[in-house]
């Protein structure tokens, strides 16, 4: 497949879930929204708390979409696990990291 | 010395006229201005069948073609996504995930009859339809996919599936849903036989009876109770399941493992429903009696008689009468060049899925443009054939091959023999979205 017919195919297999994507986009912008009004150093607990949201999407994923960790076996299978961790983790960060400053 | 003058018949005035118009067109396929010019026809051009493999078609021809008359012949309103039927048969999917509406995915400037073909007459060019009328074409393509001949086993019809423990997931929707309910009622029961089968004609997506067997697998380990059941292959051929071999290999072995007993050389020939019972005859030529709490049945398949009555189906060789007769390559009928075929209907090596349509569906595009233009057919499809192989409830191989049984992935980063959680999930969330563009032509 071109590159161009993998962006059709993606386009086409997030459009039933554009309301949650818009959804997720919409609580991003209105966290650095309010995070603009406060000041300060970020609370500490945000970071292991956004790994801690992180390992869990990963170990949820497959049971997520009717599998099990178990069937996790190719390297294309974990580094997919290993993408969908990193991106929860680095959304949970960004969304509590204006929300929780310090002072 | 006198000059003759050569009277050229209607058909060949028409067919000049069609290239003068698509000639002036053939600019288009220059990739400069590929972009910006629809090739000129005025072609009347009969697409008979509707489904994905027709729906495809129609939405290229529509966006390539300016001029052209198109014209959608098939019956049936609801569409189908059929590869989502093994997912509902294994009771993963509601069957309304599986149903949209024709209408839906007809494009705009095609004429769409809600009739089917009762017969061609490709001498003629023209086909008749159940509402009575008779279509003329310049241009045909069959595209009517696969008859299924449950009547070719004694004592079975569509009728009898999710009663008196059949199954069969090809017969549409209701009969998958009807099949995991007798699935589930095998399971319930807490012991059993479940027999599998497998035709001895070529079939549609040849992975599905194999995905029905692992999947009812997966749900008889789950029950934690596999033990108090037998699980049988029936096989008309000899140690064989699949054409590929390296996936036939893996099949077997696998099923080794699990204790599935492979029957091989023998073909379901009856079924008693009331008595649960079916008989097979060997290739030695008996025949055997065989009790089953839960049979899954694939029946034998063809073109539909439309289409293997007439003379557009193979004549000679292992297709006669049972399969479109057209180039394996180009898509073009090898006696009528103004017919071609896609989908499950062709009588080709391999082809029969629906991620077949959407190799084919470019290739016949082009073909046809270049037909029109009275240019070469350059195309070709190399059979590519694709089966998300579904080998427990949760992983997948993703089996890709084309003729000659040649591997054909199509990501270097998803090995065609592992079985992957990944190829599950592209299974299971992205090949329908992906069947859905392919059905709008864009992809």
């Amino acid at each position: 497949m071109s590159i161009e017919q993998i962006l059709v195919v993606m386009l086409y297999t997030l459009k039933p879930y554009a309301i949650w994507i818009g959804l997720a986009l919409a609580v991003l912008v209105i966290a650095q929204i309010i995070g603009l009004k406060r000041s300060g150093k970020t609370c500490p607990r945000v970071l292991p708390v956004s790994l801690v949201a992180g390992v869990a999407a990963a170990l949820l994923a497959p049971m997520l979409t009717g599998s099990k960790l178990a069937y996790v076996a190719t390297t294309t299978d974990w580094l997919a696990l290993v993408g969908i961790g990193l991106g929860t983790a680095l959304y949970v960060y960004l969304v509590l990291s204006p929300l929780m400053r310090k002072g | 010395m006198s000059s003759a003058k050569t009277r050229i018949g209607p058909d060949q005035s028409r067919r000049r006229l069609l290239k003068l118009g698509a000639g002036a067109g053939a600019l288009s396929m220059l990739p400069v201005t590929s972009a910006l010019a629809r090739q000129q026809t005025s072609a009347r051009i009969v697409i008979i069948g509707a489904g994905a493999a027709g729906l495809s078609i129609a939405s290229r021809l529509q966006r390539s073609l300016s001029g052209a008359r198109i014209t959608l012949v098939g019956a049936r309103q609801p569409h189908f996504y059929q590869p989502g039927f093994t997912l509902v048969a294994s009771g993963l999917w509601p069957q309304q995930n599986v149903v949209t509406h024709t209408r839906q995915w007809v494009p705009s400037g095609v004429d769409w009859i809600e009739a089917d073909a009762t017969g061609f007459a490709p001498d003629n060019k023209s086909v008749s339809l159940t509402n009575g009328d008779t279509l003329n074409y310049d241009l045909l393509v069959v595209a009517t996919g696969c008859q299924l001949n449950y009547s070719d086993i004694e004592g079975m019809s569509s009728e009898l599936i999710g009663r008196n423990g059949i199954g069969s997931v090809y017969a549409g929707p209701e009969a998958a849903t009807a099949t995991s309910t007798a699935i589930d009622a095998l399971i319930t029961k807490g012991e059993g036989r479940a027999i599998f089968t497998l035709p001895h004609t070529a079939l549609k997506c040849a992975g599905a009876p194999l995905k029905m067997t692992f999947t009812t697998l997966s749900r008889l380990e789950d029950s934690g109770r596999r033990d108090n059941f037998q699980v049988d292959f029936f096989t008309p051929f000899e140690q064989k399941v699949f054409s590929v071999p390296v996936y036939n290999d893996f099949v077997l072995n696998r099923w080794q493992e699990q204790q599935v007993r492979l029957q091989d050389q023998r073909r379901l020939t009856a079924i008693d429903a009331d008595t649960r019972t079916a008989l097979f005859s060997h290739a030695n030529g008996t025949t055997e009696r065989e009790e089953y709490d839960f049979i899954h049945v694939v029946p034998p398949m063809s073109a539909p008689d439309s289409v293997r009555q007439s003379e557009l189906a193979w004549q000679e060789g292992a297709w006669a009468h049972e399969w479109l007769e057209v180039d394996q390559y180009t898509l073009q009928h090898r006696r009528y060049p103004e017919v071609f075929g896609i989908g499950d209907v062709i009588g080709t090596p391999f082809g029969k899925t629906a991620a077949s349509v959407k190799k084919q569906a470019p290739v016949l595009e082009e073909n046809i443009l270049s037909y029109l233009a009275g240019q070469p057919l350059q195309a070709r499809y190399n059979g590519y054939t694709s089966c998300p192989l579904i080998t427990s409830i949760g992983r997948a191989v993703l089996a890709e091959f084309g003729y000659g049984g040649e591997l054909m992935p199509s990501f270097p980063f998803i090995s065609p023999t592992e079985e992957s959680w990944a190829v599950w999930v592209m299974k299971e969330k992205m090949l329908q979205p992906a069947y859905y563009a392919m059905l709008n032509g864009r992809v």
